[in-house]
């Protein structure tokens, strides 16, 4: 509770310094705007901006879920085919040198100046933290797991839901946690490169106007976003795993 | 029918064995307690009797384990195991019912489960309080007493504890002792248990072999009572202290 009034007091006063920094310097509050005029700009462009965040929310939310439903189903498969595992983890980590956000245009071009390619870009963003993730969670189950589940004659399916799922679940959550925040720096970054609507493409509509309050309003919005995915995540977790959240709680 | 171990080598070349040429039989309802210093292979030997590890060099052509009858890996074999690590090897996300009610769970529901037979258990194991508990909330021994009453449940006929009580006072070491010697009398269970305490295995192994730092098992006796006479304990004493001695050289 006390580190919630710390947290507000000091965003209270970065807000504070920041109108009075500007009040008096009409060149900075053209490049950075102010708390109040890009709140009045809020009031004035409301139904636009809830608009535009929407659309990222969905391009996100549809990316990270797609990205977790691909990562589940290529888990199984390697789980079913330790080969497969270790024909595919190589070239995932091989992968990662590309720099994905070099992506987006190709992806433009593939898809569309539509949905279907911000949700790839959001997706392929995704991917890798929640792949990896739960892949480090069920390599490192140790041995005796798979002694016991076998003894007791678990089938295949039992094992997945019953051993590799639950002992992997910290990890698997830390995959979502990171991706959640890279699925709106993906729909955001496929926006830049060309959309209909979007918080993308009013950032890069605002840098090219010069437009502070509208930039000011798509970062905040941004966040917002970012924040809202990663709690969302967090809630679940908290349901999901609350054998091992309570005992982090507890010490 | 006796648990027949013959002629069990296991290493991963020729030159370099962990066990070599085991061979032993323990009939039925009687306790075998295995000793041997670290590294010796006890364990190994637990797991290899489970069918848990494949044999990657076999060096001899007629080494078999058999239950009943039964060969190693076969559900026959499977269905009669119970096994209890080290660890406890607890799922982390289930009470203590749901670990100890774990097997009932898997498989095609080829386990009996009696669920009469739950209280009784919890009371033997002294957690009748503590069932909706994780397990990141008990301590050592409790996490123990949990895996105990998982490994008892199934009823087994062939029950492999490696080094079970190790992490309990000597009061629920006592206990759990009787109460291990109640559920062979009733289900006839034969008990392999490795062990590095030679008071325990006195306590309740019928026959005893100790393993060699050469992988073979280089003293065995049968008791065929429960009180191990004290001259035994003092003559395995002595082996097991050359075998440290042979460590230290």
């Amino acid at each position: 509770m006390i580190k919630a009034i710390i947290y507000i007091i000091f965003f209270a006063l970065l807000l504070v310094v920041w109108e009075l920094g500007t009040m008096h310097n009409s060149s900075l509050r053209l490049l950075i705007s102010n708390p109040s005029e890009s709140f009045a700009y809020f009031g004035g462009h409301s139904a636009v901006i809830l608009e535009s965040a929407m659309y990222t929310a969905y391009e996100s939310v549809i990316g990270l879920i797609t990205a977790t439903l691909i990562s589940f189903v290529l888990i199984y498969i390697c789980l079913v085919n330790k080969a497969i595992y270790k024909l595919i983890m190589p070239l995932m980590i091989v992968s990662q040198v590309i720099p994905i956000v070099t992506l987006a245009p190709l992806f433009i071009v593939l898809l569309g100046i539509g949905l279907k390619s911000k949700i790839a870009m959001a997706t392929v963003m995704c991917f890798f933290p929640i792949f990896v993730n739960t892949g480090t969670g069920v390599d490192s189950i140790d041995k005796n797991y798979h002694y016991l589940f076998d003894m007791y004659d678990a089938r295949p399916f039992q094992k997945i839901m019953r051993m590799y799922f639950p002992l992997a679940t910290p990890h698997i959550f830390s995959g979502l946690k990171v991706s959640s925040t890279l699925a709106v720096v993906g729909a955001i970054v496929a926006e830049f490169n060309g959309a209909e609507i979007g918080l993308g493409k009013n950032l890069f509509l605002a840098a090219k106007r010069l437009d502070a309050a509208l930039m000011i309003n798509s970062i905040f919005f941004s966040c917002l976003l970012g924040g809202v995915l990663y709690l969302i995540i967090l809630l679940i977790e908290r349901r999901i795993g609350k054998w091992y959240i309570n005992n982090k709680i507890n010490g | 029918m006796p648990l027949n171990v013959n002629n069990i080598s296991f290493g991963y070349s020729p030159e370099k064995l962990t066990l070599k040429d085991i061979s032993f039989t323990v009939e039925d309802g009687k306790t075998l307690g295995i000793l041997g210093v670290s590294g010796t292979g006890k364990s190994t030997l637990l797991k290899l009797i489970a069918g848990f590890l494949e044999v990657p060099y076999q060096p001899v052509n007629d080494m078999h384990i058999t239950f009943n009858n039964a060969p190693i890996r076969s559900a026959k074999f499977r269905r009669q195991l119970s096994f209890m690590f080290q660890e406890p090897t607890l799922m982390p996300n289930l009470t203590v019912m749901e670990n100890i009610v774990l097997p009932f769970k898997l498989g095609d529901g080829g386990y009996n489960d009696d669920g009469d037979f739950m209280p009784e258990i919890l009371r033997v194991v002294g957690l009748e309080n503590f069932k909706d508990y994780y397990p990141a909330a008990l301590s050592g021994g409790m996490k123990t007493r949990v895996a105990l009453a998982r490994s008892f449940v199934t009823n087994p006929r062939l029950l492999l504890l490696d080094e079970p009580f190790s992490s309990l006072d000597i009061g629920w070491k006592n206990k759990l002792y009787g109460e291990l010697k109640s559920l062979q009398a009733l289900n006839g269970t034969t008990v392999l248990m490795v062990s590095h305490d030679l008071d325990e295995i006195a306590k309740i192994a019928d026959k005893v072999i100790v393993i060699g730092l050469d992988g073979s098992v280089i003293f065995e006796k049968d008791f065929r009572r429960h009180l191990f006479p004290v001259q035994d304990a003092d003559e395995l004493r002595k082996i097991i202290l050359s075998n440290y001695q042979t460590v230290e050289n």
